[in-house]
């Protein structure tokens, strides 16, 4: 039989015959080679992944050392956060293990000294003059600047490792402690608002229309609120604290959690397996939960990550603006707040805070955008 | 090529204010060698007189308008550039005198009570600009001071002084009363002679009635320009908002005024006390950051700086630096009426954190000396000799200048006491203070731990508070509604250095302005008899001030923890008419000399 398609003649196939085919793979040698590992799933290979970004690895080292030294650091010394030297204010650092390199050697610089005064071995006691510089004569008194030894110079037979605040107390703890409660704020309002911002993203994304037009514009209207001012009216009503602080970092902060769910639910619930579930009668709390919301765990954790050093950073700035912690808490932003008060006579005081808080910030950051990659799928098997 | 001309234009501009700059900041450091002598130093070469003092503010005035001023700096410019009745002068070094600037003389007491008063205005008396100044004058500021659309709320008030003048205040207020009260019968009145008499609620004598004149800003306005400044609803005026709607009269005359800049004056020929003033030229500038300001001092800019803590540190011994204690003792102000924290309300209690003050320790924390007493040395008993009541036989009587009434065991034993008659397990306290200020936040944090660790952690929780100034002033004044809104905070009160009972004035229990909710009739009593004695009996106000400063200790209603000392840096070419500081003289600036 002839036939033809657009005018050009075909003829028919004939019906296939068992003879047609052959199986050869039964005696061939596959040259396809057998898996020789197991199956990875998606979270085995992100962290697999993110094993081999040494930034984010190095990152993940400093948090956890930092985290370490926030819980054990404290226990380091014999003295307690709050402890107070009064006679040993502002003492400068003295590392034993430093010292010889005259690095943190408890020496300081006083500046403007009568020279007619340095051999009052009351004021300054036997040994403790280092150097004398800068002569000179003021209104016809001579004047000096003394390098001294400065636990020499007070009597100090104490030994602050970062040296000591306007109370004597010892910054090492404060560091550490103040540490602790910057990572505490920090880390419980990011779960907390992961926790609120999951749960309001998916109810938007999930039942869409009406309701998440609703959702959003409460979003919205809550977003415009200035943090300032919301950390400020927090504080007029239940007084300075952590207590403050954490409502002022949760008014806002779960907006960001929330749309980015919402976003994955409205990629997710029209796949075949969510109508799937949906068509045999799976309940919704069901589906979100279980169905949709394991495929934005990726972006979730990521943005978790990313949050806690804004919250940390938020939680300095509220403190160095003086809507910090009930004193004498410290955090690493009443730390900062207090030492940039001294810092030109006194610059240890914000150094160390400054250095741990540019730690956190930068290795939550690289490990933030480690673990984005990580678990970009598209990234997957790159 | 026009850009490249521009750019190279800017560059050198730019090179050139950085060159300059780093000129201002290497003679910032080589002022330090400075020729020999000094404001207070024995060389200083003696003032030839005339020149300009160059002087700083951190923040502008609010206003020139004498029913208007609010802070010590607004109160500094006027005073310098308008006139009183009576004024506070500089007599010898630490000490003061009341002479009568405007006034003829002393007032005249017109009936035998001490009720009616008489002040008659010099015959010659001359604004700056030549105009006469009458008793009229006086009268009318007096009116408008107390006008009931205007509602002025100045910053000190004779009422403070014990001058209660007959209707003043029921006139003020008479649409918020509902009342109707003429000016007619308000206690001023325009007589004969270039005189007004005042009319008084309450008895005085002439001394009392000096000083308070010359410790509010009773500067006379000059009414065409006060009028001519008024709004149409006439509650309003503009009199003083510029340097050209002010009538000077004081010992120089405002020249200038460019706000947030520079405040200028010169010397007033007309002024009637000429004497001691060599100043020809006095500037005000301003400028809010505090680097700055040391900066224009060291390159000789400026002819004084206050400096910070951290500036003392670096200034160290520098033989330019003029301590200055200030009037006030900074004492934690507890609540005796608090009902939600009522071991407040123990007397033993209170005592207790009293004597548990270890303030030798607490003075370590910044530029402070120990105070275990309210009344300061700042305030001066006998104006004549420069006498503190501090002093005085009566002040020192009961003070611990040793220990500054630190003992422990009594203190735990009382702690120990005020629990058991209470039928409390533990006590707390919340202490608020003011947010801005550090040294307040210092003592705090000490008293703090070393209460706590003094009467165990178990048994007594303190707790800190910083909060807005302005919302302290509120928390304060609110316990008249509370009881309860606050349990105790930080205070420190200047009044009148030459007048110490001044310094107890608000704590009597007719105070207008309390903080503190102390009512004491004892106390009361006392001080009523303190202020109604002449200043001339020295000795008998001095032992009625000490019964009742001595009262107020026993009850404890406060806790004096340290005063505080201001470190100043004034430039060797400037001699201060006296090296301490006074609140209403502040550092009698116009009767400075310069070296030129």
């Amino acid at each position: 039989m002839t036939n033809s398609i657009n005018g050009i003649p075909y003829e028919s196939p004939r019906p296939a015959r068992e003879d047609d085919f052959e199986l050869l793979q039964l005696g061939a040698d596959l040259k396809d080679a057998k898996f020789e590992s197991p199956p990875i799933g998606f979270f085995k290979d992100a962290t697999l992944r993110l094993a081999k970004n040494k930034a984010a690895v190095a990152a993940l080292v400093i948090i956890l050392v930092v985290s370490a030294m926030a819980v054990f650091g404290p226990m380091m010394t014999a003295y307690a956060f709050d402890q107070q030297f009064v006679d040993y204010q502002n003492m400068p650092p003295r590392i034993p293990l430093l010292a010889p390199l005259g690095i943190a050697d408890g020496s300081r610089v006083l500046e403007n000294r009568r020279a007619d005064g340095l051999s009052d071995t009351e004021k300054y006691p036997e040994g403790c003059i280092l150097k004398v510089m800068n002569r000179r004569t003021v209104n016809g008194v001579e004047m000096v600047d003394v390098k001294v030894d400065y636990y020499r110079y007070s009597g100090c037979e104490e030994n602050f490792l970062l040296g000591s605040d306007y109370l004597g107390r010892d910054l090492w703890t404060r560091l550490w402690r103040g540490t602790r409660v910057s990572l505490f704020i920090a880390v419980f309002s990011v779960v907390t608002n992961v926790i609120i911002g999951v749960i309001y993203g998916s109810v938007a994304g999930y039942y869409g229309g009406k309701l998440d037009m609703v959702l959003m514009r409460v979003c919205e209207i809550i977003q415009s609120f200035p943090r300032v001012v919301v950390a400020t009216l927090f504080i007029m009503f239940f007084g300075t604290g952590i207590f403050s602080i954490i409502m002022s970092l949760l008014i806002s902060g779960w907006i960001q959690t929330a749309r980015l769910v919402r976003a994955q639910f409205y990629r997710f619930k029209g796949r075949e397996y969510v109508l799937a579930a949906r068509t045999m009668g799976v309940r919704d709390r069901a589906i979100i939960f279980r169905h949709i919301l394991p495929n934005s765990l990726g972006p979730i954790i990521t943005t978790m990550m990313i949050a806690v050093p804004q919250a940390i950073f938020t939680e300095s700035f509220l403190a160095y603006i003086g809507l910090g912690l009930k004193a004498p808490e410290p955090s690493i932003g009443v730390l900062l707040s207090e030492g940039q008060k001294v810092l030109l006579n006194f610059p240890y005081q914000s150094l160390f805070p400054g250095i741990v808080i540019s730690a956190l910030m930068i290795s939550f950051n690289l490990f933030g955008n480690g673990l984005r990659d990580a678990m970009d799928p598209t990234l997957r098997g790159t | 090529m026009k850009k490249r001309l521009l750019s190279l234009t800017l560059a050198t501009v730019m090179a050139v204010s950085l060159l300059a700059g780093c000129g201002g900041v290497g003679t910032a450091g080589g002022t330090t060698s400075q020729p020999s002598g000094g404001g207070q130093s024995s060389s200083h070469p003696a003032p030839s007189g005339g020149g300009e003092l160059r002087l700083v503010f951190s923040e502008d005035i609010d206003t020139l308008n004498p029913h208007m001023e609010r802070s010590s700096t607004d109160s500094e410019i006027i005073l310098s550039v308008g006139g009183v009745l009576y004024r506070i002068a500089p007599s010898t070094n630490s000490a003061y005198e009341i002479v009568p600037e405007y006034a003829e003389g002393a007032p005249e007491m017109v009936d035998q009570e001490g009720l009616v008063w008489r002040i008659k205005v010099r015959d010659d008396a001359k604004y700056a600009d030549g105009s006469p100044m009458t008793a009229g004058d006086f009268v009318y500021s007096l009116k408008m001071y107390y006008d009931p659309l205007l509602l002025n709320s100045p910053g000190t008030t004779l009422d403070e002084y014990g001058v209660y003048i007959t209707n003043a205040t029921p006139y003020m207020i008479q649409h918020a009363e509902g009342t109707e009260v003429a000016w007619e019968d308000v206690g001023v009145k325009l007589v004969d002679g270039n005189a007004f008499e005042l009319t008084l609620d309450k008895p005085v004598n002439a001394s009392q009635l000096e000083l308070a004149f010359a410790s509010c800003v009773m500067v006379p306005v000059r009414e065409e320009l006060y009028e001519a400044g008024m709004n149409s609803d006439r509650n309003e005026t503009n009199y003083g908002s510029s340097w050209d709607k002010f009538a000077s009269s004081g010992p120089f005359m405002v020249t200038g005024w460019t706000r947030d800049s520079e405040i200028s004056m010169e010397r007033n020929p007309n002024y009637p006390l000429q004497d001691g003033i060599t100043l020809d030229r006095i500037v005000y500038k301003i400028v809010p950051e505090s680097g700055t300001r040391l900066q224009l001092f060291e390159s000789g800019q400026l002819d004084t700086v206050s400096l910070s803590e951290a500036d003392l540190e670096r200034y160290g011994e520098d033989p330019r630096i003029l301590e200055v204690p200030s009037s006030a003792a900074t004492c934690i102000g507890l609540n005796p009426i608090n009902t939600k924290n009522p071991i407040l309300q123990n007397q033993k209690f209170r005592q207790a954190l009293f004597f548990g003050t270890n303030r030798k320790e607490a003075a370590k924390l910044g530029n402070s000396m120990p105070v275990d007493y309210y009344i300061t040395d700042n305030y001066i008993l006998d104006i004549n000799t420069g006498l503190a009541f501090r002093d005085s036989e009566e002040g020192k009587s009961y003070v611990d200048s040793d220990n500054y009434s630190y003992d422990p065991e009594k203190a735990k034993e009382l702690f120990r006491q005020a629990l058991e008659e209470t039928g409390a397990a533990s006590a707390s306290l919340e202490i608020l203070y003011q947010d801005s200020s550090e040294s307040r936040k210092k003592i705090c944090e000490y008293l703090q731990s070393s209460w706590q660790e003094l009467f165990g952690r178990d048994r007594l929780t303190v707790t800190l508070q910083a909060v807005p100034s302005q919302q302290l002033s509120e928390r304060y004044r609110s316990h008249k509604d509370d009881p309860s809104a606050f349990e105790s905070g930080v205070i420190a009160s200047t009044y009148n250095d030459l007048d110490p009972a001044s310094a107890l004035m608000e704590w009597n229990m007719n105070a207008t302005r309390k903080k503190i909710p102390y009512y004491d009739e004892e106390f009361t009593a006392l001080y009523d008899q303190a202020v109604a004695l002449p200043l001339e009996e020295v000795e008998a106000r001095a032992g009625l001030i000490a019964q009742a400063e001595a009262k107020m200790l026993a009850d404890a209603p406060f806790i004096p923890v340290t005063q505080s000392v201001s470190s100043v840096l004034i430039a060797d070419r400037v001699t201060m008419p006296f090296t301490t500081y006074n609140s209403v003289l502040r550092y009698a600036w116009p009767w400075a000399q310069v070296n030129q």
